[in-house]
């Protein structure tokens, strides 16, 4: 050790209070930051959700205007896809990997402050376009052509705010993925790696392929807005499906980005509670890293409806089945897990448990929406939209609670309360299910997404499905409070905290020192799966 | 929940959802997807089921072997945790059973699939367009062409805060002025594009949806074998009024199909018919104010006050009360880079003259000069 | 760059190159990836 770092440790001191936070490159202080944004940024996107949902309670237009509502719809998905699942999962990487990998910190923590402070100014630029007088962004979150350059003052906002939230994921990924590939300790092999640690590699490599191409299409947007390209303007001679093709090239790895985090979640959480070893942990990883390659070969099926060549609907729509094997073994994976185990039933492991049962829901009825003639019914539909709520909602973000509960007590040294969690959980999964079941209905019966107003033969589904939303939103109130009290108090945890537990995060105290693993671990006996 | 608490709890939970049956039963509680009304259609709906089938039954087995071991395997009932971790007999078993199961999607899949793009061999065909937020119908073959928006009662009832009991008026939202009429038993070719955005056209008994691009031309076909009614609705998100461009397709048979070409071309010479006489002020008012309310309503809003900035305000306007060339410039070229469109593609020269004198004589407005139908070409 | 204080353990100078080195190596292939694509489609 060189005497100059010598020097830097002596000085070592921890600043407090705002500028603690400011200038952290400590990896847990930035891994709070990211899950209590992302958590602020759940109420925000979650309050939309609700003027949606409130708006579609009855048929006719009772409380916004039409554009309103477009715009709330466009504002929800971005910011519970980017302000929300991105950085709630990228917070739980900085918490975990290192302690997980017995390294000291992230590889390049510098960068790891930068790439969480962009994030509050991205989605500022977003959220400020709601108080322009032309109002947001409305032409949907997947901001196709020609309608979305109809928007007015938001655009440059919102292609900006992407464009920010795009440098902060990269750099985000570079970190993991420096992190994984350098920082391991000594004997931590990569087969011996939690399969949480796996998942986010992969990843980290889908963030570093798929993003640029997303703040591609969007350069190409803004140069067609104001500099006068004609990228996809099909009086220039340009192409507005192309964009589709390019927007969707990113879109479907990105629908990855957000879910391997939360299969590695629940890969962690379920042998812990079912106290028996991750089942098929090699076939976990090769799952995952397959599910991976084929999310680059499956886009267009998010555009079936734009009229492809034969071959490559016929392609695209085989591709997409081939996705449903690598998935289905990591279920069956789950359940192997869980059989013959010795099963508790802690907050944890409930999310887990639904999240299991409920992302299977999501992922039946995206086989069904694969079968390209079928999905001409589909398509645009409400069944859509209960699809993607039931692998994001209920999958994603279930997970995600899931892990919270799991961690929290190593993070802040307490225990939760569990009569709470459980009530959370209780709450969640009924009000979840009575909001997005009925929507399958719904777009069967042929209501498409995204209107304000609808036929009445569509008000009864739409009438019990706001109820359910507004006790789903209600219900995530019982998570702030948990969370604040957890954080403020409660039973100490001790450094297990799980009776089930094993892996590297376990062995340090709850909560970790401030730097952990000064010395490298010795991996021999502390391996997540046997 | 102890068994026994179970055993009493889920019967009294369904004598409650049978208590309220007869109410449920009145309501609309559609479930399930449309079988439609052409081949196409019923085979779409087959697929749907078939798939509908299978995932449930491996949800079933699934979601079955998952709840008996929540219930059986668990620490409360003293079992011992087994050990094992690892089974390449099994990972095989639920690969290979996915793919074979797979397969037996694959197939049908692609036969309709191949039924569908087969736009060969038809007898008619019909060019869909879609503005915002309305669609345009062009009957390649009779030379017959009009506009298709949301019907008046209805577009006055869906406005934010109209206070009118939107469950009173039948088919709300899905009636247009004008439907798509077509003649049964005819493979009928149809093309489908879009003038400013993306729109699709989706008709749910026809089997299928397709997006309307602006410069692309798709093809699609349908053939009906039943007259009726069939309703629809754009698919694609369009901008402000995407929930009010509805689709009405009419089936009739092939006489009533050639009266009523005979008829509409009728009405249609007739409503340019009055192109060159001299219109007095009122009647070209009372026009106008139906012309109004179909096409300009829906941005600048029935009162004229429009929806500023995007939308802007007519009462007292620049160009609605400035000089009447300027006036009739904007409404028959539109505004480029604004939702503006150019009227002058879409209205006759009667309608225009008479919006035209309608928006500097109502709305607010009393300018006092009006255009002739015959000044408006000139413009154009 | 050093190493800051998070990082420090027996040879982190090295592994610090190790980590810069691999980040811009990952930021130049975002970099290519994002100007690919436009160029592709602007000729």
């Amino acid at each position: 050790m060189s005497e100059a770092v010598m020097h830097d440790i002596h000085h070592d001191h921890h600043p407090e209070g705002l500028r603690r936070w400011l200038f952290t490159t400590n990896h847990k202080d930035i891994g709070t930051l990211y899950l209590c944004f992302s958590l602020f940024m759940f109420f925000v996107g979650g309050a939309m959700a609700m003027v949606i949902r409130a708006e579609l309670m009855a048929p006719g237009l009772q409380y916004v205007e039409p554009q309103f509502f477009n715009s709330m719809t466009t504002m929800h998905a971005l910011i519970m896809v980017f302000g929300v699942v991105m950085p709630g999962t990228v917070g739980f990487a900085n918490w975990l990997l290192p302690m997980m990998i017995g390294a000291p910190d992230m590889a390049l923590p510098r960068m790891n402050n930068w790439s969480f402070w962009i994030l509050p100014f991205a989605f500022t630029l977003l959220l400020l376009t709601l108080f322009l007088p032309s109002g947001g962004p409305a032409g949907g979150w997947t901001m196709y052509p020609p309608l979305m350059l109809q928007t007015e003052t938001a655009f440059p906002f919102v292609i900006f705010a992407v464009h920010f939230m795009g440098v902060s994921s990269i750099m985000g990924a570079i970190n993991i993925i420096a992190t994984i590939l350098n920082m391991r300790a000594p004997g931590m092999k990569l087969m011996k790696m939690p399969l949480f640690v796996w998942t986010w590699l992969i990843t980290a490599f889908l963030l570093v392929a798929s993003i640029p191409v997303l703040a591609g299409a969007v350069t190409m947007l803004l140069t067609d807005k104001f500099f006068g390209t004609s990228f996809f303007d099909a009086a220039g001679g340009g192409d507005p499906v192309l964009f589709q093709h390019v927007f969707w090239f990113f879109g479907h790895p990105e629908v990855y980005i957000l879910i391997l985090p939360a299969f590695g979640i629940i890969s962690q959480v379920i042998p812990t509670f079912a106290r028996k070893p991750l089942f098929g942990y090699a076939s976990m990883v090769y799952a995952t890293c397959s599910i991976a390659f084929l999310s680059f070969l499956v886009w267009a099926h998010h555009m079936f409806t734009v009229g492809m060549p034969l071959a490559a609907e016929l392609f695209f729509m085989y591709a997409t089945m081939s996705i449903a094997v690598p998935t289905g073994v990591k279920i069956f994976n789950w359940l192997a897990t869980m059989w013959r185990g010795e099963m508790t039933f802690e907050t944890p492991m409930l999310f887990a448990v639904a999240f299991v049962m409920l992302f299977t829901v999501g992922g039946f009825s995206g086989l069904m929406l694969g079968i390209a003639p079928v999905d001409f019914q589909y398509h645009d539909t409400y069944f859509v939209v209960a699809h993607f709520h039931y692998v994001l909602v209920t999958g994603a973000v279930f997970a995600m609670m899931s892990g919270v509960y799991y961690w929290l007590p190593k993070w802040t040294g307490h225990m939760y309360d569990e009569t709470l969690g459980k009530l959370h959980f209780w709450l969640s999964v009924v009000s979840v299910n009575v909001l997005f079941f009925p929507q399958h209905f719904l777009g069967l019966a042929g209501m498409p997404r995204r209107i304000p107003d609808y036929s009445t033969q569509f008000a009864e589904w739409n009438a019990i499905s706001s109820m359910g939303g507004f006790v789903f939103g209600a219900s995530q109130l019982i998570l702030l409070w948990v969370i604040i009290k957890c954080v403020r108090g409660g039973e100490k945890a001790t450094n297990q905290v799980w009776e089930g537990a094993s892996g590297l995060e376990w062995t340090l105290s709850s909560p970790p020192p401030y730097h952990s693993f000064v010395t490298p671990p010795t991996i021999e006996d502390v391996t997540s799966h046997s | 929940m102890s068994v026994t608490r179970l055993n009493k709890t889920v019967p009294a939970i369904l004598a409650f959802l049978f208590s309220c049956a007869p109410e449920l039963v009145l309501a609309d509680y559609r479930l399930n997807m449309t079988q439609g009304a052409t081949t196409i259609s019923k085979q779409v709906y087959d697929l749907h089921m078939l798939t509908f089938w299978m995932v449930s039954s491996i949800g079933l087995i699934v979601f079955g072997l998952m709840i008996w071991s929540i219930i059986h395997h668990r620490k409360s009932r003293g079992v011992k945790a087994a050990q094992f971790h690892h089974s390449s007999r099994w990972e095989a078993v639920w690969t290979i059973i996915p793919i074979l199961i797979l397969l037996t999607f694959a197939a049908p899949a692609t036969k309709t699939l191949i039924m569908m793009d087969d736009t060969e061999d038809t007898d008619m065909t019909i060019k869909v367009t879609g503005y915002q937020w309305k669609w345009h119908y062009d009957y390649l073959d009779e030379g017959l062409s009009f506009f298709s928006t949301l019907a008046p009662e209805h577009n006055k009832a869906r406005q934010t805060g109209s206070n009118i009991d939107v469950t009173k008026i039948e088919n709300y939202l899905l009636e247009v002025d004008n439907p798509l009429v077509v003649p049964v038993n005819k493979k009928i070719r149809i093309l489908i594009t879009a003038n400013d955005v993306i729109h699709a056209w989706w008709v749910p008994d026809l089997g299928w949806k397709r997006d309307a691009i602006p410069g692309f031309v798709n093809v699609n076909w349908t053939e009906l074998t039943e007259p009726g009614i069939y309703r629809g609705q754009c698919a694609e998100l369009c901008g402000k009024d995407h929930g009010f461009m509805p689709i009405v397709v009419k089936a009739v048979t092939e006489t009533e199909y050639k009266q009523w070409i005979e008829q509409t071309k009728a009405t249609q010479e007739a409503a340019v018919a009055g192109a060159d006489r001299e219109w007095a002020l009122a009647e070209l008012i009372e026009r106008g104010q139906a012309v109004y309310s179909t096409n300009c309503a829906g941005c600048h809003q029935t009162n004229g006050q429009g929806l500023p900035p995007t939308f802007p305000a007519l009462t007292g306007s620049p160009v609605a009360t400035g000089p009447i060339e300027n006036h009739i410039e904007v409404v028959v070229n539109g505004r480029t880079g604004t939702p503006m469109q150019a009227f002058g593609k879409q209205l006759n020269t009667v309608d225009i003259a008479a919006v035209v004198t309608f928006e500097r004589n109502a709305l607010g407005n009393s300018v006092g000069d009006m255009v002739q139908p015959a000044q408006i070409p000139a413009a154009r | 760059m050093k190493p800051i204080v998070n990082n420090v353990r027996p040879g982190s100078e090295q592994l610090s190159r190790k980590n810069h080195r691999l980040a811009i190596v990952l930021g130049l292939v975002a970099a290519s990836i994002y100007a690919g694509f436009i160029l592709a489609y602007y000729y």
